[in-house]
């Protein structure tokens, strides 16, 4: 049974547990799966300076424990492409306003990482990002990201905009893009992932031992 | 254009090269960019004049991506990529998942505007398994031009023929996108030309912006679909997610607070299930599968 609640500063205290595992497998999988060493903290936990009181975590939870995650802002404050990859939007402004939320730092721990079952923890927090951003009352979600997520994008059938075209970071091709957010958009995704329920919740199920 | 049509029993397209080999549409694309000022917002506190050039397959490429979520047929999803390719003045190419071990590649084919005899020769003597350009991209998880394969890919004489024959058919030079479908099944999309194409860095990026959002168009109609196959527990797949990470038994031990014999083990039994001879066969199984990916 997955959920995928949603952490703000309000709630920040009352999912202290799972917040720090959640920072803990962003480090494991951006520090020591993917590499991307300039992350890496002495603590393991993976915070940078976006991690804001203003930001957004949704964190997929199994039975209490962390699955995956994801991060949202405001691109109305500064942004991982704002401050860090400007130069990766050509093609039109930078994204600025209340309506476009940025989104970072998504990831599916490995042991639930599937090979396309209907419903899937990845299928889960793609639909919950949709179906939050449509609640947040966003016309456009996404940002920084590495190029194999346009595919995914396509697969649900969202509509991209392609604000550059994508460069090399790292040894991956990363672009600056963003979808639509709207009714359709979410009608699509949960068609293609096959989570037609919603599975946003705002406070913790404390029936499950919280475990890290 | 005879049509096009996907999977087992599939027509090849045969290169239609009077639509673009036009004067208009070489000039397009070599001649007419179109320059022009464009402000962009950098940063909040300073506003840079920038210059951008428009190139009209760039420009198709990126509309493609745009527009692609209304395209929900196979024909539609064709048609459209064709156009799209051909603007940057190439003439074949092929979409599809990779086969197994001497295995035919026919099932795999989403897409096919392959050269037919070449086509035909490549599947009824599994070449795919020599194929210098097919076994670098099963390992590789960015474009690359068909001259960047590594030398020790070319090493085996069956490998350098396939590559002498590919030329003889009329694919000179090409790019490769590795590409994961939504099922997590990996794929690739392969793009040649009769001559040396020097595509510049925003035209191999704008390759690959159109692969990726095509690919991803076909696996919207297939739907998520579990490969056939072996499958993992969860705690296989975590340990052989690390392994394909680079990390060795003893790290994969620390990260799972597991012991290290235990690892081991699990290595033991998915290569046991797996019915390959080491750990790194192991891997690109499980990659070539979908059943370990990077989300």
């Amino acid at each position: 049974m997955i959920e995928v609640h949603v952490v703000t500063a309000e709630s920040s205290l009352a999912y202290a547990a799972e917040l720090e595992s959640y920072h803990r497998w962003r480090h494991l999988i951006y520090v020591e799966e993917r590499g991307w060493t300039d992350l890496r903290k002495p603590d393991g936990l993976e915070r940078d300076q976006f991690d804001t009181p203003q930001a957004v975590h949704l964190l997929a939870l199994e039975n209490g424990r962390v699955v995956g995650g994801s991060r949202l802002m405001q691109t109305s404050r500064p942004t991982i492409l704002s401050e860090v990859f400007p130069y990766l939007v050509e093609r039109s402004e930078l994204p600025s306003d209340d309506e476009t939320l940025d989104w970072t730092r998504m990831f599916v721990v490995p042991s639930h990482r599937g090979a396309g079952r209907p419903r899937s923890v990845r299928g889960a927090l793609l639909t919950s990002v949709m179906q939050y951003a449509l609640s947040a009352n966003a016309r456009r979600v996404g940002g920084v990201m590495e190029a194999f997520w346009l595919s995914q994008f396509a697969a649900v059938g969202w509509r991209m905009q392609i604000l550059g075209l994508p460069r090399p970071v790292a040894g991956a091709m990363v672009l600056a893009a963003f979808v639509a957010v709207d009714d359709a958009a979410l009608r699509s995704v949960r068609a293609s992932t096959g989570w037609t329920e919603s599975l946003l919740r705002y406070e913790p199920d404390r029936r499950h031992e919280v475990r890290t | 254009m005879s049509p096009v049509h996907r999977g087992a029993g599939a027509t090849c397209i045969r290169a239609q090269t009077d639509s673009y080999t036009t004067g208009g549409d070489v000039g397009a694309r070599h001649g007419y960019m179109l320059r022009r000022d464009h402000r962009l917002a950098c940063t909040q506190r300073c506003r840079l004049a920038c210059v951008k050039l428009i190139v009209p397959a760039i420009e198709g490429a990126v509309a493609f991506a745009e527009t692609c979520e209304r395209l929900d047929t196979q024909e539609t999803i064709a048609k459209a990529f064709e156009e799209a390719v051909r603007a940057f003045g190439l003439d074949h190419y092929i979409v599809t998942g990779f086969p197994p071990p001497a295995s035919p590649l026919e099932p795999l084919v989403i897409l096919n505007a392959w050269p037919c005899e070449w086509y035909q020769r490549y599947d009824k003597n599994h070449y795919f398994d020599d194929d210098p350009v097919g076994q670098f991209a099963l390992r590789q998880t960015q474009p690359f031009r068909w001259s960047d394969v590594p030398g020790s890919f070319n090493a085996l004489r069956r490998s350098a023929v396939i590559m002498e024959e590919a030329k003889a058919f009329g694919l000179l030079d090409g790019y490769c996108i590795p590409l994961h479908s939504p099922s997590g099944g990996r794929g690739a999309i392969a793009l040649a030309a009769r001559h040396a194409t020097g595509f510049s860095a925003p035209e191999r990026a704008a390759l690959h912006v159109l692969a990726l959002t095509a690919f991803g168009r076909f696996a919207a109609l297939k739907g998520e679909v579990a490969a056939p196959g072996p499958r993992l527990s969860r705690r296989e797949r975590e340990v052989l997610t690390w392994i394909a990470a680079g990390k060795s038994a003893w790290e994969v031990s620390c990260i799972l607070s597991i012991a290290e014999r235990t690892v081991i083990a699990h290595l033991e039994n998915v290569r046991r299930r797996l019915d390959v001879a080491n750990t790194l066969q192991a891997v690109v199984t499980c990659i070539r599968l979908g059943e370990i990916q990077p989300f």
